[in-house]
């Protein structure tokens, strides 16, 4: 019993160093420089962590690929969108309104696609992703079409509007932080347990009980209701959408994300979502040659750590260690 | 003498192999029935059609007088019927508690949303679970691995943590798919001695087994299969002296081996 204690205690821990982490950033960035630049990418680096969150409890924990994930970004985006400018509804009521969506999309697209073995979950995300893609560049009259539509108000907290950068970023990564939170607990709980034991086998899950079709589904619509929250927060901070950003490229980006940083780790689909944020921005200035650049740092890292940055962080750490106990 | 599970007239055809035909038999509460025959008589399918795995072509299987005919197998252990698997199926990559402590999934209820945001009562589930787990394994007598990787245990320990994750979950019928394959001499002695205490807390066993000698050790009741059907049935005194089991054991001109 202490030793489980102890386990959930490290991981509170871990949460909070990572918060304070977090909120100093922007004052470490505002001494060296005095432009918002790095501010500005860190909220985007919140908004993909929270979607890749939830990809990587699909993918790393239940076993299953969607390349979907910006549907679902999108739905929330344009939830939050929609209702703010068409029906002055408040932005709360919209990032509500948007998980909710996603959560019943997700559960009508998972359940026929996860009750059968196999990958059929990213092929039905697939087709589902474009079908959505498509809706928000034809419905003209809701969507604006091509041509999307901005003035989408900011979030107010008690009254007091949060449009700057700066307001943002804590907005934003407080979010995160919860998702990071949230998904930890998941991981570290009986439904989280049921969910590696399908991974490992199915077969043996199934006879202890676990009911793998829902417990499938159910994380699926968690990481639909993620995408819709990252969605809803990308709307309101840039306050204008329109499609390109939720299509499925980025659903690719998202799952480059997760498996970059590591599948089969929370913390993982937080690097993974900084490293591939701030990497096109990195590389900007060699103009046309970036895409090959990107693409050939992403090839080395998935060539020599298959487990991504997490796999290959925690292999430095125990040389290290290897070399402190031999004496060197 | 109640039976716990009644089987009538079951049939399973595989794309023209009749693998269990026409069979019927009762199994007794607290007993241990054990399901012998050749390689091929039926008795894997005989085990995967009760837990659920594949359905019956034909025939019924009533456990404590339920049906249990198109009950999927997580629906089958919420019945409170455990399983093990001839070739072993452990979580390889989770820890023997956790594998056991997924024995007793059925028997704890946090979903989703509690886990998520930890309302109360997460942690002291999650520390009676625990508790209760390794009581398992101390009973099997495997709690030093606790805390190993399933996968790294030797065949007999890993043998033995299928029985202990199947005991956690407090199964009124244990299914016990050749449980003595690939085990020594000395664990086989072991394992006999553990089904035998279990039957004596009053768990009903379906053990399928090929070590006869284990088999006429233990066994209250043995169900012999030639070709998915019955060919005896009876205590063990009786079968060991049945000429038709002794022919399908030893074989004659037609059928070989």
């Amino acid at each position: 019993m202490t030793m489980l204690l102890s386990e959930k205690n490290q991981t509170v821990t871990h949460i909070l160093c990572f918060a304070l982490f977090v909120a100093a950033l922007p004052w470490v960035f505002g001494l060296s420089r005095a432009t918002s630049y790095y501010t500005d990418v860190m909220v985007f680096v919140a908004i993909h962590s929270i979607i890749a969150a939830g990809l990587s409890l699909l993918l790393g924990y239940a076993g299953q690929i969607s390349l979907g994930q910006a549907a679902f970004y999108g739905l929330g985006a344009y939830a939050s969108g929609i209702l703010t400018t068409r029906l002055g509804l408040s932005p709360w009521l919209g990032i509500m309104a948007g998980m909710v969506l996603a959560a019943g999309m997700a559960y009508g697209v998972g359940l026929p696609a996860l009750r059968l073995k196999g990958h059929y979950l990213a092929m039905a995300t697939l087709g589902f992703g474009m079908i959505v893609y498509i809706v928000f560049n034809e419905f003209i009259g809701l969507t604006g079409g091509p041509s999307g539509f901005g003035e989408i108000p900011s979030i107010r907290i008690f009254g007091m509007e949060i449009s700057s950068t700066l307001g943002f970023y804590y907005l934003a990564w407080t979010a995160a932080v919860g998702v990071l939170w949230i998904s930890l607990n998941i991981v570290h709980s009986r439904p989280g347990r049921a969910l590696r034991a399908i991974h490992d086998s199915e077969k043996a899950a199934a006879a202890v009980g676990i009911d793998i079709t829902r417990a499938k589904v159910q994380i699926f619509v968690v990481s639909g209701v993620y995408g819709a929250l990252a969605g809803s927060l990308y709307a309101h901070f840039v306050t204008f959408i329109n499609p390109p950003p939720f299509d499925i490229f980025f659903s690719i980006k998202v799952l480059m994300m997760v498996v970059i940083g590591g599948v089969g780790s929370i913390w993982g689909a937080y690097l993974g979502a900084a490293l591939l944020t701030f990497l096109p921005e990195w590389l900007a200035f060699m103009e046309d040659f970036d895409v090959l650049a990107y693409g050939i740092i992403l090839l080395t890292i998935v060539m020599f750590s298959p487990d991504g940055l997490v796999g290959l962080g925690s292999r430095m750490i125990n040389r290290i260690r290897n070399m402190k106990n031999r004496g060197y | 003498m109640t039976s716990l599970l009644k089987i009538r007239h079951l049939s399973k055809r595989f794309a023209g192999v009749q693998a269990i035909f026409d069979l019927s038999f009762d199994v007794t509460q607290g007993a241990v029935t054990s399901i012998i025959g050749p390689n091929g008589a039926g008795k894997t399918t005989l085990i995967n059609m009760i837990s659920g795995v594949i359905h019956p072509s034909d025939g019924d299987i009533r456990f404590k007088g339920k049906s249990l005919s198109g009950l999927k197998p997580h629906q089958v252990a919420a019945r409170g019927i455990a399983r093990t698997f001839q070739t072993v199926e452990l979580f390889g990559r989770m820890t023997v508690l956790e594998n056991v402590m997924l024995g007793r999934h059925l028997k704890s209820r946090k979903g989703l949303i509690s886990a998520a945001f930890r309302l109360p009562g997460v942690f002291r589930e999650e520390a009676d679970l625990k508790a209760r787990s390794l009581s398992v394994l101390e009973t099997v007598g495997i709690a030093d691995y606790a805390s190993l990787k399933a996968a790294n245990l030797p065949l007999g320990e890993q043998k033995l943590l299928e029985v202990a994750r199947a005991l956690a979950s407090e199964p009124q019928l244990l299914l016990l798919d050749e449980p003595a394959a690939g085990l020594n001499e000395v664990e086989t002695q072991k394992a006999a001695e553990m089904i035998m205490g279990l039957s004596e807390t009053g768990v009903t066993v379906i053990l399928v087994e090929h070590d006869m000698k284990m088999v006429m050790a233990i066994s209250h009741e043995i169900l012999v299969l030639n070709y998915g059907a019955k060919i005896a049935e009876g205590p063990p005194a009786s079968i060991r002296t049945d000429p038709g089991v002794i022919k399908a054991y030893l074989g004659d001109e037609e059928s070989g081996s």
